[in-house]
């Protein structure tokens, strides 16, 4: 019986590897082990025997069957190998040809500068705010201390609706409608376009600002200049020097004017900064007393300091592009210049 | 505006290099743009008289003339032309150096020795041009230092002045500034004491003294402030002294006869407008006025103006002879012939001025000086300086002062008194810093402030620190404590009179010290207060992953004007309205306010296509103004050209499909923002989309925009001749459309049945009312539905209908389905909407 048993496995053995499909080595594992088998027949006669006989023919069936069905499972997974290679070879890809798709898109340069600004000030509490660009004259100028016969209105070519509309010149009417609606303290940014009726090589009537303004008990300008200083630093660099000129705005007293050291000469002089090695930046001031007024605010209790920027001049600085229509004519070759987190 | 150092230093001793002051200036807001140093290296340079001129023996272009210095007699070989002998000449002998750093050496011309050089205004850096040798006045004393004599080293200082800063238009009012800055005393200009005359008369009329004086009458009190006029005879050809022309010539100003350059020259020193009206042509009294409605003046520039009532004139018996502050009239203008004149210097208002200039459109150095306002104690000094000058300089016989006084009109700076009360300690509160009382009233005092340490404006003058009568206590701002007004950090100041129009509050005088200190001495810090966001920036969240979405799918971002033009008005056929018109466009392009993204875009798109960019994808955010509604901000993009189908690979080419796949962006975008239930319906009446692929997008609650193919008649418009697809949302509606954030629900996990069923509709029967039915009609246990084939076919299906396949998915929450249930349930579902709509079941 035992040497039946051996016969049975060297045959098995011989079917094995002369089987070279899966499907051959399934046809082996059916006549061997299949429910009429060889081998199950023969463990299926092993209640026939004697006791003895059952221990010993048992034991080898067994260990045999399992040195098949393992003989079994080998040659399958070499062949389930061979054939899942074979397909693989037959089955690619040039991975290094052009994906199918169209790419990112890019973000506009004032965009972006916009949002560094944002997000700068926005980590010392500056939230932003929005409002119409078709603004009411006293929103525009008489809340902001520039009456109709100031000389400061020269300062704005503005744009008149044929209904007396203006277009704003600034983004402060912004925050003049913020104080109207929210009590203070208040640390809010403004930014949006602007429009001045002038036009020429280096202006454009269209443009982006960013205002700012602070309103508390006990604000005072060294904070202000603080602000400034950490706002310019951030986004130009920590070692960039920055100067505060005493300056004119309607809306603010005492009033200054922000100077960064020229980004692309590092305050040697160059055509950018007119041999200065300064360049102008920002304007600012501590809110004026007539402005509390006219929103309804106590100059007695707080105080304020605004500052306000034009974004694309910032962004012609930062992006080192040199003509101020390219920002506008969005011309799709300088767009896509612009890809990436900004 | 320019300022020559030199004249800055009759008012102040200021010797710090150039440089230097100019920083320093800038930094206190007089802002220096720029420096140009004249004459540096000039030297040697003396006056001499021409004796004789021969003919050079070798040259024809030459001559060697002798030249005498008063003392020694120099040959001098010159080509010059427009010489003759005694002239009064500039000459540079051996040793002197010219302007452009040239030395002078003796030489020899052709063979004749020439002991220096003959000069023009070129050589000296008067001028960039000169004719020949500047001859000079025959007065001109010979042998001096003709550089230290016409004054020809000096420095021009380019300021900027502020607008509100109308007293330093002056060198006086530089000098003023720097004398606080460095701490230096400010000297005063030589005047005629006009008190020593008897016409002083103060009101509304005038007398005279003697008989060559003038009167003037004051009848537009509110308009002039105060009118001064005098005469001043026998100035007949006097020529204007070199160092005079040179002075104007540095600040801008051309010489021109010997009046206008005296009352140039008050006018830059001084900062007042004068006026002189030749005396023989003004006929009886002057007297200041409104005009008539309809009066007529001809202007200096020859051009009839037409007044109208409010207009302040300059009159004399015969009619007006000057639009005052603004320009003075023909007819009483000074000529070479003038021998006596009458001065004018007055003080008129800013408003009225500015409002005059404006209609005239006569916008004079003299009109934008009284907008800024001038200072009233001035006129009389500014008048008093001219007669001093021509009496000094050219012996004059100067009238007296006739006054005519009326009155500032009501506005801040009339009722104001000059006075303010300072607590220095609140004062250093806004500003952040420790200045002292020594510090800040000095500097104060330097600005030509009053200064009563120690009182404020109501306890009247006299009352001085520490006298105990009274102790005033308050509650100020930026304190909320008492302030000790008889403390020295408290001071009632007084404004100075050039400054009142200015200064109107203790903030201003903050300003005034701090320019004055210097901000670099600001030692600066964050905000202290805590932090409070004002508003949750939810919108900006949403917004900015709607930018990101676009830019992620290929989108690439533009920003655009806010306005378009009237042509985009007529190709969009749209109304203009005037609150949507722009009433000063500076171009047409430019002119009106748009009222969708749409025209933007397809400017751009223009634009790209005309510089071979045919296919792309763009996207702006931005303000739009409907003619019957309020200002919003849309969303709006285009996809042009091939775009979609930009793939080199065959089966990615789908042409045709683009309409579709731009809806499946801008519904993944709403999507992705948290708008549910987004709802497209097929209408879209309007001219800027293709009638057959345009639709609207809804969300649950509000209309949120639409999309479509843009009609090739805008296209054509626009000059686009590839397709274009577009969608445009308004953002307001979208932030409202977004839900709050999404709880968990329990989802089924057992096993579900999908039945499929393919149905043959009419081409006409809009997907979307299928769709509802669908969503109305579904049993409870279909838990999805989608549509997985579209199929269009003549031969099988015939020309008007089409066939859709929809997969339907079973599933119980808390039982496995049976095939009976499930069967039950679609039978039922198909039966209802075979019932509801025009289909069948193929």
């Amino acid at each position: 019986m035992i040497s039946r048993l051996e016969e049975l496995k060297s045959k098995c053995e011989t079917a094995l590897q002369n089987a070279d499909t899966v499907s051959g080595i399934e046809d082996v594992r059916i006549s061997y082990l299949g429910k009429k088998g060889v081998l199950t027949d023969i463990l299926k006669g092993l209640k026939d025997l004697s006791n003895e006989e059952k221990a010993s023919v048992g034991q080898a069936a067994n260990q045999i069957k399992t040195q098949i069905t393992d003989a079994i499972d080998a040659k399958r997974h070499a062949l389930e190998r061979d054939e899942m290679n074979a397909k693989l070879v037959s089955d690619t890809v040039d991975v290094s040809a052009p994906g199918v798709g169209r790419g990112s898109g890019a973000s506009h340069p004032l965009h972006r500068m916009e949002k560094l600004i944002v997000e700068c000030l926005g980590r010392i509490g500056f939230s932003t705010v929005s409002g119409p660009e078709i603004e009411t004259e006293f929103n525009n100028f008489e809340a902001l201390n520039i009456p109709a016969s100031h000389p400061a209105r020269d300062m704005h070519d503005t744009f008149y609706m044929k209904d007396g509309g203006v277009l704003r010149t600034h983004t402060s009417p912004v925050q003049i409608r913020a104080m109207q609606t929210m009590a203070p303290p208040l640390r809010i940014l403004a930014p949006g376009k602007v429009f001045r009726c002038d036009a020429d090589v280096s202006h454009s009537p269209v443009f982006h600002q960013i205002e700012g303004l602070l309103v508390d008990k006990h604000v005072s300008f060294a904070e202000l200049k603080g602000t400034l200083e950490f706002f310019l630093r951030s986004l130009f660099g920590d070692s960039k020097k920055v100067r505060f000129r005493p300056s004119y705005f309607p809306f603010t007293v005492p009033s200054c004017e922000v100077d960064l050291e020229c980004v692309m000469c590092k305050g040697k002089g160059c055509g950018i900064c007119k041999q200065t090695g300064w360049l102008e930046v920002m304007g600012a001031g501590m809110v004026h007393r007539n402005v509390f007024k006219a929103v309804g605010y106590d100059p007695e209790e707080v105080t304020g300091f605004a500052f306000g920027l034009g974004v694309d001049r910032l962004a012609m600085l930062y992006y080192q592009i040199s003509d101020i229509r390219l920002l506008y004519e969005n011309d799709a070759r300088f767009i896509s210049q612009f890809k990436g987190a900004a | 505006m320019k300022f020559s150092l030199n004249w800055i230093r009759e008012f102040v001793d200021i010797n710090v290099p150039v440089d230097e002051l100019a920083e320093r200036l800038t930094l206190s807001g007089l802002e220096v743009e720029g420096v140009e140093t004249l004459g540096a290296s000039l030297s040697g340079i003396v006056v001499g008289r021409i004796e004789s001129i021969e003919k050079h023996p070798d040259a024809d272009k030459l001559v060697v003339c002798q030249v005498t210095d008063g003392k020694t007699r120099h040959q001098i070989v010159t080509g010059a032309q427009n010489i003759k002998e005694g002239d009064v000449v500039p000459v540079s002998l051996p040793g002197a150096v010219l302007a452009n750093g040239m030395e002078i050496k003796a030489s020899e011309l052709r063979g004749v020795p020439s002991n220096g050089m003959l000069c023009s205004e070129t050589e000296l850096g008067v001028s960039d041009e000169a004719a020949g040798i500047w001859i000079l006045p025959q007065d001109t004393p010979l042998g001096v230092d003709f550089v230290e004599y016409a004054r020809l080293r000096d420095a021009v200082l380019d300021i900027g002045i502020l607008p509100n800063r109308g007293d330093c238009q002056s060198v006086l009012g530089i000098a003023r500034d720097i004398s606080a800055i460095y701490e230096l005393d400010l000297k005063e200009v030589e005047i005629l004491d006009s008190r020593s005359g008897s016409g002083m008369t103060a009101g509304g009329s005038g007398m005279t003294a003697s008989e060559k004086s003038i009167t003037c009458r004051n009848e537009a009190p509110d308009l002039c402030a105060m009118y001064t006029a005098r005469t001043i005879s026998n100035v007949w050809q006097f020529a204007t002294p070199l160092w005079m022309q040179r002075r104007l010539q540095v600040s801008g100003v051309r010489p021109i006869s010997f009046i206008v350059d005296v009352t140039n020259y008050v006018l830059l020193e001084l900062g007042q407008p004068l006026h002189a009206f030749d005396a023989s042509k003004v006929k009886g009294a002057i007297v200041v006025r409104s005009a008539e409605d309809g009066e007529a003046l001809v202007t200096l520039d020859e051009q009839e103006r037409k007044l109208v009532a409010g207009q302040c004139v300059i009159a004399d018996d015969a009619g007006a002879v000057a639009l005052a502050g603004v320009m003075g009239g023909a007819r009483t203008e000074i000529n070479d012939h003038t021998t006596d004149v009458v001065l004018e210097a007055a003080w008129f208002d800013p408003v009225a001025t500015r409002a005059t200039a404006t209609a005239h459109v006569l916008r004079t150095d003299s009109a934008v000086r009284f907008e800024k306002g001038l200072d009233i104690a001035g006129v009389e000094r500014a008048s008093n300086r001219v007669a001093h000058l021509i009496k000094s300089l050219a012996g004059a016989e100067v009238g007296d002062i006739c006054q005519a006084s009326g009155h500032t009109k009501d506005s801040d700076a009339s009722s104001f008194d000059g006075k303010i009360d300072v607590d220095l300690n609140a004062l250093n509160r806004l500003i952040g810093v420790q200045y002292t009382a020594d510090q800040a009233w000095g500097t104060l005092r330097r600005l030509g402030y009053g200064v009563a340490v120690g009182v404020d404006s109501r306890s009247g003058s006299g009352m001085t620190a520490g006298s105990g009568i009274t102790v005033v206590g308050s509650v100020t701002a930026a304190g909320s404590e008492i302030v000790d007004h008889s403390s020295e950090m408290f001071a009632c100041v007084t404004v100075p009179t050039w400054r009142r129009h200015d200064v109107l509050g203790w903030q201003e005088v903050a300003e005034d010290i701090m320019r004055v200190v210097g901000m670099d001495s600001i030692a600066s810090c964050l905000p202290r207060e805590s932090v409070v966001q004002v508003s949750k920036s939810d919108d900006e969240r949403v917004l900015s992953q709607l930018h990101s979405f676009f830019i992620a799918n290929g989108f690439s971002q533009v920003i655009n004007f806010s306005m378009v033009g009237q042509e985009d008005a007529v190709k969009c056929d749209w109304k203009t309205t005037d609150s949507r018109t722009i009433s000063n466009p500076l171009t047409p392009a430019e002119s009106v306010m748009r009222e969708r993204i749409l025209p933007s875009l397809l400017r751009v798109v223009g634009h790209d296509a005309s510089r071979q960019v045919n296919r792309g994808a763009i996207f702006e955010f931005g303000s739009v103004f409907p003619s019957d509604g309020v200002q919003d901000t849309h969303l709006a993009g285009v996809v042009y050209g091939d775009w979609f189908e930009s793939s080199y690979r065959p089966e990615d080419k789908l042409a045709g499909a683009d309409v579709l796949r731009l809806k499946g962006i801008v519904c993944a975008a709403l999507e992705a923002l948290g708008v549910i239930q987004i709802r497209v319906d097929k209408r879209c009446d309007d001219g800027d989309l293709h009638p057959g692929q345009a639709g609207t997008i809804a969300s649950l609650k509000h209309a949120l925009g639409r999309f479509g193919k843009v009609h090739p008649a805008r296209l054509k418009a626009y000059g686009i001749s590839v397709p274009v697809s577009y969608f445009e949302i308004n953002v307001s509606s979208v932030l409202k459309s977004v839900r709050p954030q999404p709880k968990y629900k329990a989802f089924g996990v057992l096993p579900h049945t999908r039945r499929d069923i393919a149905i043959v509709v009419p081409k006409d029967l809009a997907y979307s009312s299928i769709e509802s039915v669908l969503y109305k009609k579904k049993p409870k246990l279909c838990k999805r539905l989608f549509l997985f084939d579209r199929f269009e076919s003549v031969e099988h299906l015939g020309a008007d209908k089409l066939s859709l396949a929809f997969a339907f998915v079973y599933q119980d929450d808390e039982t496995t389905l049976t095939d009976e249930v499930v069967n039950l349930a679609h039978t039922e579902f198909v039966a209802a909407i075979t019932a509801a709509l025009p289909i069948e079941i193929r």
